[in-house]
């Protein structure tokens, strides 16, 4: 009998709800007290990471509870005048450790409070968190042909212009230490640049007709997309040389690496966009999934991969695009959001989290899916993102 | 290590900014006597041709009237080529039959115009699709019509295309009517 009010309730919560949300970890969660002193919006932020994290079972300033006794205790100071966040580890009543994070002004507090929670994670040997200490790039439309690139945190909570003046589109960080980025400026021509956000050192690396934007790096190479002849197709810039992935008189866009030997795409070659994966060792190329009417982001991580489908059959629907992952080892295939237009999805540098945008009503929202945490956060974004990459 | 870290992530979000070189006093000098010398000259020229002024202006007169009418015949032809607009259905780059009139026209002016320049075909889209898609089906339509101009007797050396994907809307409403409008290639003249 109780299971079977179990099973119901599950299934009234799956009509209901908009995203499947299960917490694995839940029993398991070290609990620990945060105390923190200093301005609400830093507090506000602290809150949502210690959420978007979902590892930890938090008590916000609950110092006199006889529950938590054993509980380990962070008490958080910001000092607006040195621009100084200062965490103090406390065990049973002995501060066993202080930390001390400094930014040179007060609108990068963002990054101070992810690097503190980032090592609060560590402390306890939890799963990477990586995802918090990584910075964000990305375009943003400002007028039409106007596009400028930004530097923010995460939770894009903060901004720092890199590079304005005509269209600079497609940022994508070119090294793993998130000093240099590659980016598309639209001149004449559209050219490709490298630019290191430490020094501001441009480096113009191709220029070609028609179409040019870096979709992948990893380890010295780079999967562009190019039409030097007016046909978009899948090329690999490796030491210098520009080598052709994809030959098809119609459009391929969006390389990805995926696995060891093949590279993922989206083709119209069946007639509308969907994700297929060429092989470079055989180069056969197949399709990789038959879900939804067309398929238009892809992005990969090792030998996962997450795509976005069109799932309706009319194109200015309301429920338009979901998210699917996908692995290539064992063939599974798993839902990650229902309703609404999820699109851009991007992997995070350890692969346990991916970044998309969701538009609903045409707003639109920044969304986090933990994969191993099976959560899904939310927070408002105030305007389109042209891309991103973090 | 921890605090390095740190700061080297904040040292991250600092952009330097470089200042110009500041001329010294020497250099200040030699400008000023530069200018001196430049100024000596203008008025040594400006007596020298006073006697030819008249006749000069009868010479230069003529030229300028028919370098105004050339920048206006420029202009004009701008002015119609930007005018021509051909549109796309959702998610498609061949040219409609009704748009045929159009790309039809657009050849015809361009072949009458004999003259050096080019024609930059700039492909659009709406705001459906992910961004890299866009800017390739942008491209696409771009190239859709070069293809057709070209057909139609155009020299392919006076056409260039670009994709602005969606990033050129004009029109920002979220409905159809909207949509429709940005499903398009403009035309841009470059001298």
């Amino acid at each position: 009998m109780r299971r079977f009010f179990l099973v119901l309730i599950l299934f009234f919560g799956f009509l209901y709800s908009k995203e499947i949300v299960i917490t694995k970890y839940l029993q398991n969660k070290p609990e620990i007290i945060v105390n923190f002193q200093g301005p609400s919006q830093i507090e506000e932020l602290l809150k949502m990471d210690f959420t978007v994290l979902d590892h930890f079972k938090v008590f916000y300033n609950d110092t006199n509870n006889s529950d938590l006794k054993n509980a380990m205790v962070f008490d958080f100071s910001y000092s607006r005048t040195n621009k100084k966040l200062i965490v103090k580890y406390i065990k049973n009543s002995n501060t066993i450790d202080i930390k001390s994070y400094k930014s040179n002004s007060f609108a990068y507090f963002p990054f101070l409070v992810h690097h503190a929670v980032y090592d609060i994670n560590k402390f306890f040997q939890m799963p990477s968190a990586k995802f918090l200490i990584r910075k964000v790039i990305y375009s943003l439309l400002i007028a039409p042909k106007e596009a400028n690139i930004y530097l923010s945190d995460y939770s894009l909570s903060c901004k720092k212009l890199l590079i304005s003046g005509g269209l600079n589109i497609f940022p994508k960080w070119a090294d793993a230490k998130q000093k240099i980025i590659y980016f598309t400026k639209m001149e004449n021509l559209p050219v490709l640049y490298k630019f290191n956000i430490y020094t501001g050192k441009m480096t113009k690396i191709l220029s070609t007709q028609g179409m040019l934007t870096v979709s992948d790096v990893k380890k010295g190479k780079i999967l562009l997309t190019l039409a030097p002849h007016g046909l978009p197709d899948i090329y690999m810039y490796k030491n210098h040389k520009l080598i052709q992935i994809t030959k098809y008189p119609g459009i391929d866009v969006d390389g990805k690496f995926w696995g060891k030997d093949s590279i993922a795409f989206i083709s119209d070659r069946f007639g509308h966009p969907y994700v297929f994966s060429k092989n470079l060792k055989t180069g056969i190329i197949s399709k990789v999934l038959y879900q939804g009417k067309n398929q238009v982001g892809v992005d990969t991580y090792n030998d996962k991969m997450v795509i976005s489908t069109r799932e309706s059959a009319n194109a200015f629907g309301n429920n338009t695009f979901d998210l699917f992952l996908v692995n290539k080892n064992n063939e599974s295939l798993k839902r990650l959001t229902f309703g609404g237009q999820n699109m851009n999805p991007n992997f995070s540098v350890d692969g346990n989290s991916i970044m998309f945008i969701k538009r609903e009503h045409f707003f639109s929202k920044i969304g986090i899916i933990r994969l191993n945490e099976n959560k899904i956060f939310y927070y408002n974004l105030p305007k389109i993102l042209q891309s991103f990459d973090w | 290590m921890n605090k390095k870290l740190i700061f080297g992530a904040i040292g991250a979000l600092l952009i330097l900014t470089g200042c110009g070189t500041q001329p010294n006093l020497e250099n200040a000098a030699n400008a000023n006597n530069g200018e001196n010398a430049s100024q000596q000259t203008v008025e040594q020229n400006a007596t020298v041709n006073t006697q030819n002024a008249e006749v000069q202006t009868q010479t230069i007169q003529p030229e300028n009237e028919s370098m105004n009418n050339q920048s206006n015949n420029n202009q004009q032809f701008a002015k119609d080529v930007a005018n021509v607009v051909v549109y796309f259905d959702f998610d498609k780059y061949n040219i409609k039959k009704s748009q045929w009139s159009k790309v039809e026209k657009l050849a015809q002016m361009l072949k009458s115009n004999n003259k050096n320049y080019t024609i930059r075909i700039e492909g659009n889209c709406d705001e459906w699709g992910t961004e890299e898609y866009n800017y390739a089906l942008g491209l696409r339509r771009a190239n859709s019509v070069r293809s057709a101009l070209i057909k139609l007797g155009v020299d392919p050396k006076k056409l260039t295309v670009i994709s602005y994907g969606k990033l050129n809307p004009v029109c920002t409403a979220h409905a159809k009517w909207c949509w429709r409008k940005n499903r398009r290639d403009n035309f841009t003249y470059l001298p």
